[in-house]
């Protein structure tokens, strides 16, 4: 066995055993080659001898969004803004960054009022519509994946409801209703091409 | 059965499969109930932290670490929510780590639309065999989910097709037809 995977496994050990909190993953990319073996130890180590976990610890992890209960897009996509302070027109914009359509903002405005009302379905969308949404909102893809195929409940839909159920500011996003430029094809293939696979 | 939301205190005494089953019954009890089936999915996965990230910085780039951690916390949260019985957790947990180590290499996202088909009746996969398992889970990387775990489960737990059958709720001939299928794919993945 590699003595420099046996040195860090007993780093990891003394750590663990004066209080610390040793970042496994990084002992095992110091291991270089020896990694799988340092990663085996690990492993077999930690599956024997959980972690003790503070309070603390554990009221950072439930705040992630990954542990929470699996919701519709239409509870999800507000509910990840709201997390994140971001208004729907900073979404629409930083969304016509990332999918590179600058000066679509309406018609991508549209698709997201329509994705957060329940008007279409996520299953719809393009993949890269789904990375979009997960970079702008700060969470793992797999996330907005996993819940692409959940049912959401039927909302009523109406421009009023649109501007009732903003929970920030879109001041910005509704003073651009005079100056709809023309549909651009590529936006509707993005929100309603469906999955590439 | 604690108040809810439970406190930590009261979580802490619990081993990880008592915690499943106190966040499987403490779904369905509204948001107090919603915020104890998280503390307890949370408590499952910070006390295996160190096994997760260990087993998946043995094939991940540093920079990509904490995004496969985050699906194996999500895909050990949805199975955990969906109520199927779980018998085993840390094992739950290593095999999700290793296949979504592999799904990133395959560049594939993680999480496909029912997450329903990880089964975890099965023992522990060998803890001190972690580099046969390595090369196992590349080599189920070009698979489905379903197809990975009945490969799994018929071919390298040794199950048989009935068995397998059963714990997937299929026929023996269906097991058959996926693990054909699914050498067949294995083969045309090898270089």
């Amino acid at each position: 066995m590699s003595d420099r995977a046996l040195e860090l496994f007993e780093q990891y050990l003394e750590q663990r055993a004066s209080g610390q909190h040793p970042d496994a993953a990084a002992l095992v990319h110091e291991a270089g080659d020896q990694a799988d073996v340092l990663a085996g130890m690990i492993a077999a180590y930690a599956a024997t001898h959980p972690a003790d976990v503070t309070e603390d610890q554990l009221e950072q992890m439930v705040a992630r969004p990954e542990l929470e209960p699996p919701r519709p897009w239409p509870e999800l996509l507000p509910a990840l803004r709201e997390r994140t302070h971001t208004t729907r027109a900073t979404l629409v914009s930083r969304l016509c960054e990332v999918l590179g359509v600058p000066g679509s903002e309406l018609q991508v405005a549209a698709y997201v009022h329509e994705l957060e009302a329940g008007l279409i379905s996520p299953a719809r969308v393009r993949p890269a519509v789904v990375s979009a949404l997960a970079a702008v909102l700060g969470v793992p893809r797999s996330l907005l994946e996993s819940s692409r195929g959940l049912a959401a409940e039927p909302r009523p839909a109406s421009g009023l409801n649109f501007a009732r159920s903003a929970r920030h500011s879109d001041d910005g996003l509704m003073s651009l209703g005079a100056l709809e430029p023309d549909a651009d094809p590529r936006v509707d293939d993005l929100f309603t091409g469906g999955d590439d696979g | 059965m604690p108040l809810h939301p439970a406190r930590f205190d009261d979580l802490a005494l619990r081993d990880d499969l008592a915690l499943v089953h106190v966040a499987q019954s403490s779904l369905g009890e509204h948001d107090a109930g919603r915020e104890t089936a998280k503390r307890c999915v949370g408590l499952v996965v910070l006390r295996n932290r160190d096994l997760v990230r260990s087993v998946i910085a043995a094939k991940v780039p540093p920079g990509a670490i904490d995004d496969v951690e985050a699906d194996v916390w999500l895909r050990f949260s949805r199975k955990v929510y969906s109520g199927d019985e779980i018998t085993n957790p840390v094992g739950l947990l290593l095999r999700m780590a290793v296949f979504c180590r592999a799904d990133f290499h395959a560049n594939r996202p993680a999480a496909e639309p029912t997450l329903g088909e990880w089964d975890d009746a099965s023992d522990d996969p060998a803890l001190d065999d972690i580099v046969v398992t390595a090369a196992v889970a590349d080599l189920l990387a070009p698979l489905a989910d379903r197809q990975r775990d009945v490969v799994w489960q018929r071919i390298i737990e040794g199950r048989s097709s009935a068995e397998v059958a059963a714990m997937m709720n299929t026929t023996a001939g269906n097991i058959d037809v996926i693990v054909h299928r699914a050498l067949a794919t294995m083969r045309e993945a090898q270089p």
